[in-house]
């Protein structure tokens, strides 16, 4: 539905890696804060 | 009459979920109920 | 054929350059992380060779500067500053991306051009996030220079990391902002929500950070009883208090960030001149509100478990909070989120005017507002009074005998419960005003649906007072867990039911935007102001909490200003800075007017026709 509406806004340039790429960089986001919050890498939490 | 049955038997279901959750939820922290609700330990 | 074969050439090269360049700078992102763990490995070894496990250093009074104003003041109010607009900074793009994306799915353009509004906002509070916060370091480190050496010592590198991701902050904010019109469409809309994504990634990575500072002045990790540093970076991050702050501020700063646009939006609505203009902002005041509610509803809950983890990590400071010399501030507390609460239903049911369809539900409202009343008075209800030798002989105690019991956590917890609930109730209600349900079930949904209410409020009175007063400690802290997955429970089948039922619904009274009272957008304005206040106490507990340590057991504060500051004090500090706050956003609000303004230019003069000159 929305690539149709796409190709009338724009008809240069059709949605291809557009969603891929917007999904890789939440895919990475996401992957970047479990690394940061919840990996504890091996290091001992004295709680 | 038949909105008052569909709202008795709406009470009966609603009645047993939240039942169910509370012996769930309270058994899954370790603080089993009787069938009274009243607390097993 | 050819024509197609030659498009697709020109346009290629383009795309694929902006998909590498996106590419390279995730890679950087990961890289910098990973780097930033070697840091943390390479200062460990430097701690342990040069720094050879040296304790956290004891100043005397004479080693606090002093500048003849009282250090913490001023840092209590440049901190504040800095920590409410840094929140707005942080919030408002992660529920502008949230916009954009229903905007670009919808196909709905209203959506698109609200998200960017809310940015030209987010751009000037930037500035002032950055003014705050060089003037705050500053700051720390002219009045608190011992504090501030053991800080460095013990964080190292990460607080460089931390001023390194300033430069990727503004980055993707500045091309966020400014690539909206170059990147509206197709796979570039994609690339600008990429970046958007991005940008909310470095930001709250930049809020993880700092919290990790505040966390562990209030319960150390990596450090040995005397502030010896025996751990690496991660250890001295990842205490217990960490993730509970860095998720009650997740929640709460897009709810204060919502009722900040909120208040935006119904200042501009006030100032409408058209119909249009009305309209837009009307129905912006009411996306905000939305947002501020949503995020509202799960931040009891988080704040629950910071609460739960302090006690963990220390009864005392756990008691200090909420059971000894603090407990007062979450009665103000109690205050302030019952206004907010009152504030928020106010407005949903003064919307409940653009449509002709809630006349139905209009019967409802004095029942909600009835029981939100009572539940917020039971809920700022105190067990302890303050009271004179005298005035405690008389009331035969220091508790009032038939209030007492109201002061004390089950009757809290159905209190909040059952406002929460209630809210939820006026939203349903709203979302339902202009519709009418064609399915053939939607009696028996109806039915079952009222069932759930009355059972679950049945349920969280019982769970309060049963367990509450009747049974032992263990069992009354256990079923504070059935009270809030009842108004879950609520929560949830109200949503899918209504899904449901309204699936293909006839939209009978379509809501006119821009139909709503003008006092309506002072529940706006009231929003803010609460969120706001509620926040600046909250910094006021968490600083407290510590009482007469700088960072707690490991480095005692040895300033002219070791003490708790008393309740008045605090308070009137909160009001200015609450004050100082508005102030600045109405600046910010005034700045977003401004740079839609354009000055005509002067008309020529009728002098030169006259003079004769040439004006060919």
């Amino acid at each position: 539905m929305s690539k149709e509406k796409q190709s009338k806004k724009d008809s240069s340039a059709r949605v291809s890696w557009g969603p891929k790429l917007f999904l890789t960089v939440t895919g990475g986001v996401l992957l970047f804060f479990w690394w940061l919050l919840i990996y504890s890498g091996g290091v001992v939490l004295h709680h | 009459m038949k909105t008052g049955i569909t709202f008795i038997l709406a009470l009966g279901a609603a009645f047993f979920l939240f039942y169910g959750m509370d012996h769930a939820i309270m058994g899954m922290q370790g603080l089993p109920l009787n069938l009274d609700l009243s607390p097993a330990q | 054929m050819r024509e197609q074969s030659r498009k697709e050439l020109a346009v290629k090269p383009n795309s694929i350059r902006y998909f590498r360049f996106l590419q390279f700078l995730l890679l950087s992102l990961l890289t910098l992380g990973l780097f930033a763990g070697e840091f943390a490995l390479a200062s460990e070894v430097v701690v342990d060779t040069v720094a050879e496990l040296a304790p956290a250093p004891q100043p005397e009074r004479g080693d606090y500067p002093n500048i003849g104003a009282s250090s913490r003041a001023i840092v209590w109010v440049i901190a504040q500053m800095h920590l409410f607009f840094g929140a707005l900074v942080l919030a408002v793009p992660m529920f502008v991306v949230g916009i954009e994306f229903m905007g670009f799915k919808t196909g709905d353009e209203r959506y698109d051009d609200m998200a960017h509004e809310f940015m030209k906002i987010s751009i000037t509070a930037y500035s002032i996030t950055a003014l705050f916060g060089g003037t705050l370091a500053i700051a720390l480190f002219l009045l608190y220079p011992t504090f501030m050496g053991y800080m460095m010592e013990v964080f190292g590198a990460q607080m460089l990391v931390y001023a390194l991701l300033f430069f990727m902050e503004s980055f993707f904010l500045y091309v966020y902002y400014y690539g909206w019109d170059a990147l509206r469409y197709g796979n570039k809309k994609w690339v600008h929500l990429s970046i958007g994504m991005m940008l909310n990634g470095v930001g709250l990575t930049l809020m993880f950070m700092a919290n990790s500072w505040s966390t562990f002045m209030m319960a150390p990790s990596g450090v040995s009883d005397v502030g010896a540093v025996v751990g690496n970076i991660w250890e001295v991050m990842k205490g217990p208090l960490w993730n509970p702050i860095n998720l009650h501020r997740f929640i709460a700063n897009v709810a204060f960030g919502g009722a900040v646009v909120g208040a935006y939006a119904g200042f501009k609505f006030l100032a409408a001149k058209t119909p249009e203009q009305k309209a837009h902002y009307d129905w912006m005041g009411y996306t905000s509100n939305f947002i501020a509610i949503l995020a509202f509803l799960p931040l009891p809950f988080a704040g629950y478990w910071l609460m739960a983890e302090v006690y963990s990590y220390s009864q005392q400071m756990g008691i200090t909070a909420m059971g000894g010399i603090l407990a007062w501030l979450f009665i103000v507390q109690a205050v302030l989120i019952g206004t907010i609460l009152l504030a928020a239903n106010y407005y949903l049911w003064s919307g409940m005017s653009r449509t002709e369809g809630s006349k139905r539900y209009q019967g409802f409202i004095k029942w909600i507002a009835g029981t939100i009343v009572i539940c917020f008075l039971i809920w700022m209800t105190p067990h302890t009074l303050l009271l004179t030798a005298s005035e405690i002989s008389a009331l035969g105690g220091s508790h009032h005998h038939i209030l007492g019991p109201l002061g004390i956590m089950p009757a809290k917890n159905i209190a909040v419960n059952l406002m929460l609930i209630m809210t939820f109730l006026s939203f349903q209600l709203y979302r339902r005003s202009d519709k009418v349900a064609t399915v053939s079930w939607a009696p028996a949904g109806n039915a079952l649906l009222t069932a759930i209410y009355i059972v679950a409020i049945v349920n969280i009175i019982f769970a309060g007072v049963y367990y509450g007063y009747f049974t032992n400690t263990v069992y009354k802290v256990g079923s504070s867990v059935t009270q809030v997955v009842s108004t879950l429970i609520v929560i949830v089948a109200g949503v899918i039911i209504d899904g449901m039922m309204y699936k293909n619904a006839e939209v009978k009274y379509p809501a006119v935007w821009g139909k709503v009272t003008n006092r309506s957008q002072y529940a706006l304005f009231a929003l803010p102001v609460a969120f706001t206040w509620l926040m600046g106490l909250m910094g006021y507990v968490r600083s407290s909490v510590k009482t007469h340590w700088h960072i707690y057991t490991v480095m005692k504060d040895n300033s002219p200003d070791n003490y708790i500051p008393a309740i008045g004090y605090a308070g009137n500090m909160v009001t200015l800075v609450t004050v100082l706050f508005i102030i600045f956003v109405l600046f910010v609000f005034w700045i977003a007017n401004l740079s839609g303004q354009k000055q005509i230019p002067p008309q020529p003069a009728i002098d030169s026709a006259v003079s004769g000159e040439d004006r060919s």
